[in-house]
C-alpha cells in the first residue's frame, strides 16, 4: 500500500504537469511556478516526511489545489488561476515548513 | 544571586538548562561560540551572554570569573565529532580540562557538572545488568574515546566534578528519524526526556552529596524497552509502518542502566516513557491541524 502522503504527492506531480501541458508559453512565471513544485515534489517523495500521517493535511490542500489549477486549464476559463496558484504556493510553503523535522536525539 | 555558566549554552540541551535555572532564580551566564544564535537569550530576559571559545585559554577564564558552579555541555557531538579528531579531542577533553583549572583558580568550591555519555561503556550487551558506573569503558566512536579521556582528566584533577553519564536523549517533537537506528532491533535500550536531563543537570550543580561523583542518567524502568519497541511507538504515532526502520546490525552502545544512585540524589526521573509518549501524541495532534 503506497502512504497516502506519497499517493498526494504523485497526484499533485500528476496535476502539475497535465497543467503545464495545458497553460500557453506566455505564461512564463506561472510554468515557473509549477515546475519548481514538481522538482520539490519528486525530491521530498524520497523524505520521511512524506510517508508520516502528518504529510496528509497538507498533502491533501495542495492535490486539492494543483486539480482546480488543471482543471481551470482544461476549461480555457483563466481568470482564476492565479488566485487558485497563490494559495497553492502558500499550502506548498506549509509543506516545506513542516517536513524540516531536523529534530535531533543527542547522545 | 548566584551565578552559574552554562557552557554550549545555546545547543538544545543547554538552552533548556539555562531556561530552567533563570526559571528558578539564578543568574546564568550561558557562554557558546561567537557564531552561533543566541536569539531567545537575550540579557535583558535574565541572562549574560558571552561569546567565546572553550579552546581559547582568556576566553575561559572570564567564563568563569564569579561564578558559583559550572555546568559543562559544550562539545562536539557525533557526526561531527567522527570526522574531525583533532578538533573533537581540542574541545571535548582540552577545553574541558582548561575549564576545570580556570574553575579551580576562580573559584576552588565550585562544582563543575560535566556531561559525559553512556557511550562511553561501549557494547555491554554481553555484560551483567543493569550497568553501573563502575562498568569498564570501550569506546565505540571518537566522540565516547574523548568523553572517556575528559572523564579520567577531570577524576585526576577536579575533585568538585560531577559526571553524569547520559543516555540518549528524547525529546517530544517531531523528528527524521535517522537513516538506521543506532542500536539493533532487539537490543535493550533505556532512553531519558529531555526534562529530566535537565533537573539531573541542574539537581547536580546544587546538590552538595554530588560532588565527586560519577552517575548514569536513564530515564527509569518504564524506559527500558527495546530498540523495535521503542521505534514501533514512534512510528505508530506518526503512522509509519515499522518495515520502513532499519536498525543496526551490530550492537551500539545501549543498554538498560543502574539508576538507583544518581535518583536517590538527584531526584530526576519524573517524566514516564507514557508520558512522554502522551507529549509527542499531543504534539503530532498540533502539527497536523494545518
Amino acid at each position: 500500500m503506497i502512504p497516502k502522503g506519497i499517493e498526494n504527492a504523485d497526484a499533485i506531480i500528476e496535476a502539475c504537469k497535465l497543467t503545464l501541458a495545458g497553460l500557453d508559453s506566455a505564461d512564463a512565471e506561472w510554468r515557473e511556478v509549477l515546475q519548481s513544485v514538481i522538482e520539490i515534489m519528486e525530491d521530498m517523495k524520497t523524505k520521511f516526511f512524506l510517508k508520516t500521517n502528518l504529510a496528509i493535511p497538507v498533502t491533501n490542500a495542495c492535490r486539492k489545489d494543483a486539480a482546480e489549477l488543471q482543471s481551470l486549464v482544461e476549461k480555457h476559463d483563466l481568470s482564476y488561476f492565479p488566485e487558485v496558484l497563490a494559495r497553492f504556493r502558500g499550502n506548498m510553503e506549509k509543506i516545506l515548513k513542516q517536513a524540516n523535522m531536523d529534530g535531533v536525539i543527542i547522545t | 544571586m548566584r551565578t552559574v555558566l552554562v557552557t554550549g549554552g545555546v545547543g538544545s540541551l543547554g538552552r533548556c538548562v539555562a531556561q530552567r535555572l533563570c526559571k528558578e532564580g539564578y543568574t546564568v551566564r550561558v557562554f557558546d561560540l561567537p557564531q552561533m544564535d543566541f536569539t531567545g537569550l537575550e540579557e535583558d530576559s535574565g541572562f549574560e551572554i558571552l561569546r567565546g571559545d572553550i579552546t581559547q585559554s582568556a576566553a575561559v577564564q572570564q567564563a568563569v570569573e564569579g561564578v558559583s558552579a559550572v555546568i559543562h555541555l559544550a562539545a562536539l557531538l557525533p557526526p561531527a565529532s567522527e570526522r574531525r579528531h583533532e578538533l573533537t579531542f581540542a574541545v571535548n577533553v582540552e577545553g574541558t580540562l582548561r575549564m576545570a583549572k580556570a574553575l579551580k583558580k576562580a573559584n576552588p568550591d565550585a562544582p563543575l557538572v560535566f556531561s559525559s555519555s553512556v557511550s562511553t561503556y561501549g557494547d555491554t550487551t554481553g555484560g551483567k545488568l543493569p550497568i553501573t558506573v563502575d562498568h569498564s569503558q570501550q569506546a565505540l566512536d571518537i566522540y565516547a574515546e574523548s568523553k572517556i579521556a575528559a572523564e579520567r582528566s577531570l577524576r585526576e584533577s577536579c575533585p568538585n566534578a560531577v559526571i553524569l553519564r547520559i543516555s540518549g536523549i528524547s525529546v517530544p517533537s517531531v523528528q527524521s528519524p535517522p537513516e538506521v537506528w543506532p542500536f539493533m532491533a532487539d537490543q535493550r535500550i533505556e532512553f531519558v526526556h529531555r526534562d529530566d536531563v535537565v533537573t539531573a543537570l541542574c539537581n547536580a550543580a546544587m546538590m552538595r552529596e554530588a560532588k565527586g561523583s560519577v552517575f548514569n542518567i536513564a530515564g527509569g524502568a518504564t524506559w527500558r524497552t527495546r530498540g523495535k519497541n521503542y521505534v514501533k511507538d514512534y512510528y505508530d504515532l506518526l503512522g509509519v509502518p515499522i518495515e520502513e526502520a532499519r536498525f543496526q546490525e551490530r550492537p551500539g552502545w545501549c543498554d538498560w542502566y543502574d539508576t538507583k544512585e544518581s535518583q536517590r540524589i538527584l531526584r530526576y526521573e519524573n517524566t514516564s516513557y507514557q508520558a512522554y509518549l502522551d507529549q509527542l501524541r499531543a504534539e503530532i495532534e498540533k502539527m497536523m491541524q494545518v
